[in-house]
């Protein structure tokens, strides 16, 4: 088990270090000096130059300054942004939580119809109900995203006046911020200060459209997944053995077929991560969400590229560790595999 | 070979999704074709008087069947080249992915030891990232514009191919015909091009088509960012992101756009999906 | 009578038309009665049972003209009915035990939910009852057992947990499908000999389907033969064995490595041919195209059941003394 662990935990460490190289590689591989790109100015004077030159390390070989890099990185220095001049690591804590609870909302959302889509569609096999639930999953991921959040915003926000445009909560709310999750955060002011649930509504409704958004993709994607899997379980021997036992088609279904269906599906939803960080950035950007994925983009189109360098590197990274732990749950999941790590 | 596509016809027949998906596919071919000749209008061209007209409107001896966008251009005329941009960067992407991903996968599988190690460590890299911001990264650092943004997607699809290839090629390495041909003194390129090669051609065909959807995807969400295609050029996703601010007052300029992606995508989502299903070897036997 | 069936079919519905598993059979089962079938791959023979259960697949079209269990109207397309049954009054027990048992379900878990599924019982009273039901299987060690899930079990062990679950609710009629043939032979004997126990111990009746004559021998009073989805022959055991009427299963007798008969000296005897496959059926007699007594009655007739106590379908049975 020891000598499992220490393997995965080894592969994760090349991946990052590779990760954090190519990331330090960026700057030096845009066209231009990379010295003012690091500063964010057209030209300097040669003093200015040369100082801010052995300030950033640059007159150094680059093997040096790549571990002058990681060192910083690890310490938690990921540069100072060009744009708002506050360090990348600052600005990064500040959006996070944003996208945090964007993506864990939607990726309830998904779960929460995906699942039950799934396995309506492969009992019903072959019905209209069947091909119509996957008919429209084929659709949702066919659709670019952000042409999607558009039109729910037309048709929600503009036509019908439901749900506000932009932003996470009503401008009139001042709720004290303390994880940064506006969900919990204005749940906790209402509970103390007794001012009734106005602030958790609005909070909830600046969340609805866009966790739709982003979670449309995951939902289409795990509702395949999850009818493909229930199928294939259906089919399996231990499957009729509970139906020769006389079991309800419910308890087949919900206990015996469940949970072993429900390893691929995992697997899926932790796939998925990667396509919210992606729909992140879009749907940020289309409901102006102050999330990390609106701050890349940003910083992209202002050159920014110490924020650019540190955002994708801490995204990066938050993925591979997210991998990591995926792998470790998907094992402990599975019996088999893990009695036989344990013995 | 002549058989291979002999079946694969009836296979694509047999399944009403990959029908359908390959009838869209082919009517979108045509209208990229033909686009000069059934556009009214030049796709950059200025019509005066005629901004943000809704679809339908007839203006002095102007019809818009699509109606205007906000600097007075057709917009049907400026979806029918769209579609040329569209096919176009989707078959590049495809081409490009492929022919690398493959000549890359066909090493790793066969070669095994360095060469497989490196190349699957480098695929698992980019893979490890989402898409977009891969893509969005190599935009950064190259610039933005159509070409670009192409070369950006083109290597966030790699691993999907290089895998596939590698997967298929272990699988083959091993059987009879491959360790017959090498006992009659067959070279490496003739067994992997010749013997190989061909086996791989079905899921290679299913992950073509499917690329080719993502490419346009990825393409269009790069074009929206403002980091694809560049104005005047009238690619869809860049088209949506210019109609943006006028999504209340002319909805149309921001759903044709996205109507457009949605059926390009879906056909080749259509065609890839069925594609699988029917060449799926296991459930071929099912009765 | 415990199970009468009259004229039961099953037709499979495919791409490539309506595929014929099982022609219409008729057949019987008494009380305290063990059935043997024996057939080739194809014959049809784990079909029927599959029908009597109601679980084969949603494309099945199952027809009868009567099938009466414990004397009562048994409606195969009917779920509802079927779901009544299933476990209770008939159980069966599959051929491969390691597939046939859930791997992310404790031994335990699946015994009691069979228990409480069927009476109105506590955990505990199902626990202790599961307890004592894998010790008189022969399971050692059966609290062990009962908390490990089934891939720690040995193939023998998990089926004799197969045949707990199926007699923990005093099954009228149990079918077991091949249960050895997927396990060593010196386990065989062992789950064969504790069915056969079981059988006698709770008056059950049983069907026990095998490929193999020689178990179907030993293990059952009356045998039935199958071929390409019809009942060649059938009676009691011996009578069929010693005196087969119909040319196939003298042919399956014949086909029998023999330990005593200086059979090292000869060479194994196959019947020629194949068995038909569901989509080009031969006309008349199933059997014809490998038969040496065919005839062209054989060719165009196909021959129906007959006899007495010992029933035959063949235009030319043979006699023997």
């Amino acid at each position: 088990m020891l000598l499992f662990l220490g393997k995965k935990f080894m592969e994760m460490i090349l991946t990052l270090i590779g990760i954090t190289f190519v990331c330090f590689l960026l700057i030096r591989l845009v066209p231009g000096d990379p010295v003012l790109l690091m500063i964010g100015e057209r030209n300097m004077d040669p003093v200015a130059y040369e100082a801010a030159k052995a300030k950033l390390g640059l007159d150094k070989p680059i093997l040096v300054q790549f571990v002058d890099y990681t060192g910083q990185v690890l310490k938690g220095d990921l540069g100072t942004s060009v744009t708002s001049k506050n360090s990348v690591w600052e600005e990064f804590k500040e959006r996070f939580p944003a996208t945090v609870e964007l993506s864990i909302v939607a990726l309830v959302f998904a779960t929460l119809f995906a699942i039950p889509f799934g396995i309506l569609a492969a009992l019903k096999k072959n019905t209209f109900f069947d091909y119509f639930l996957m008919g429209t999953s084929l659709a949702g991921y066919s659709m670019p995203i952000f042409w999607w959040g558009l039109v729910l915003i037309l048709f929600f926000s503009v036509k019908l006046g439901w749900t506000p445009v932009s932003g996470r909560i009503a401008l009139e709310y001042d709720i004290p911020m303390q994880t940064g999750l506006y969900l919990i955060d204005a749940l906790q002011s209402s509970v103390r200060e007794a001012e009734g649930f106005k602030p958790f509504w609005s909070a909830l409704r600046h969340l609805i459209l866009p966790s739709i958004v982003l979670g449309t993709i995951p939902l289409a994607v795990m509702a395949r997944m999850t009818r493909s899997s229930f199928l294939e379980v259906l089919g399996e021997d231990y499957v009729r053995t509970a139906r020769a036992k006389g079991l309800s088609e419910k308890r087949v279904v919900l206990i015996h077929a469940f949970r072993n269906a429900l390893i691929p599906i995992v697997t899926t939803l932790a796939l998925c991560f990667g396509t919210i960080i992606t729909g992140a950035i879009l749907t940020e950007t289309i409901f102006s969400w102050p999330g990390i994925g609106k701050w890349i983009v940003t910083s992209i189109t202002a050159r920014d590229y110490p924020t650019i360098q540190g955002g994708v590197l801490i995204i990066a990274v938050i993925i591979v560790l997210t991998n990591t732990l995926v792998d470790l749950i998907y094992i402990y999941l599975n019996p088999r595999m893990k009695n036989a790590l344990l013995k | 070979m002549k058989d291979f596509f002999l079946e694969l016809s009836r296979d694509i027949r047999k399944n009403k999704g990959a029908l359908a998906g390959l009838v869209l596919i082919l009517v979108f071919m045509l209208l990229a074709i033909f686009a000069p000749l059934l556009s009214p209008y030049a796709p950059d061209q200025v019509i005066e008087g005629a901004l943000r007209l809704p679809p339908g409107t007839q203006l002095n001896n102007n019809f818009f069947l699509f109606g205007t966008d906000d600097i007075g251009r057709d917009l049907f005329s400026r979806l029918l080249y769209g579609s040329r941009v569209s096919l176009l960067v989707g078959l590049s992407v495809v081409v490009l992915a492929a022919s690398l991903g493959t000549l890359m996968g066909l090493l790793a599988g066969y070669f095994g030891g360095w060469t497989d190690r490196v190349i699957s460590r480098a695929m698992d890299f980019i893979m490890a990232l989402p898409s977009v911001l891969f893509a969005i990264v190599i935009v950064a650092v190259l610039g933005p514009g159509l070409v670009n943004a192409i070369v950006a997607v083109s290597i966030v699809a790699l691993p999907n191919f290089t895998r596939l290839i590698r997967a298929q090629v272990l699988a083959e390495k091993n059987k009879q015909y491959v360790q017959a041909a090498r006992l009659y003194g067959a070279s490496h390129l003739r067994i992997l091009f010749k013997e190989i090669l061909p086996n791989c051609l079905a899921p290679l065909i299913v992950q073509g088509s499917l690329g080719f959807s993502d490419g346009v995807l990825n393409c269009a969400a790069l074009g929206f960012l403002g980091l694809g295609a560049q104005a005047p050029t009238p690619e869809w996703g860049t088209m949506l992101s210019d109609a943006r601010s006028f999504l209340e007052t002319s909805p149309w300029m921001v759903n044709l756009p996205g109507i457009c992606i949605l059926l390009v995508v879906l056909s080749f989502n259509l065609l890839g999906d069925g594609l699988r299903d029917a060449l799926d070897p296991r459930l071929k036997n099912r009765a | 009578m415990l199970l009468e069936i009259e004229d039961l079919s099953v037709k499979f519905k495919t791409d490539s038309g309506m595929l014929e598993a099982l022609r219409p059979v008729s057949f019987s089962v008494a009380e305290s009665e063990v059935l043997g079938v024996v057939g080739e791959s194809g014959s049809g023979k784990s079909v029927t049972n599959l029908a009597l259960m109601g679980l084969l697949p949603a494309n099945a079209q199952i027809t009868a003209k009567k099938i009466l269990f414990n004397r009562k109207n048994l409606d195969l397309n009917s779920q509802k009915e079927l779901r009544k049954i299933r476990g209770s009054q008939i159980a069966m027990i599959f051929q491969d035990p390691m597939t046939a048992l859930n791997p992310s379900l404790t031994v335990g878990y699946q015994m009691i939910e069979t228990l409480r599924c069927h009476f109105d019982i506590s955990k505990d009273v199902a626990k202790k009852r599961a307890l004592g039901l894998l010790e008189r299987v022969g399971i050692a060690q059966a609290e062990k057992r009962f908390t490990a899930y089934p891939f720690e079990l040995s193939g023998g062990m998990s089926q004799r947990v197969m045949i707990a679950m199926a007699i923990s609710c005093h099954p009228k009629l149990l079918i077991a499908d091949e249960p050895t043939t997927a396990l060593d032979v010196t386990i065989q004997k062992q789950i064969l000999d504790l069915l056969l126990d079981l059988q006698k111990e709770n008056k059950m009746s049983m069907i026990f389907v095998s490929h193999d004559l020689a178990l179907v021998r030993k293990y059952s009073h009356r045998v039935q033969v199958m071929y390409a989805g019809e009942i060649a022959e059938s009676g009691r055991t011996e009578d069929v064995i010693q005196h087969p009427h119909h040319p196939y299963t003298f042919g399956l007798l014949k086909a029998r490595p023999s330990a005593h008969e200086g059979g090292a000296k000869e060479s194994l005897y196959a019947i020629p041919g194949v068995v038909p496959s569901l989509k080009a059926r031969p006309t008349g007699c199933q059997f014809h195209p490998r038969c040496s007594r065919s005839t062209d009655v054989c060719v165009n007739v196909d021959p129906k059941l007959t006899g007495t106590s010992q029933k035959f379908a063949c235009h030319h049975p043979l006699e023997t003394p």
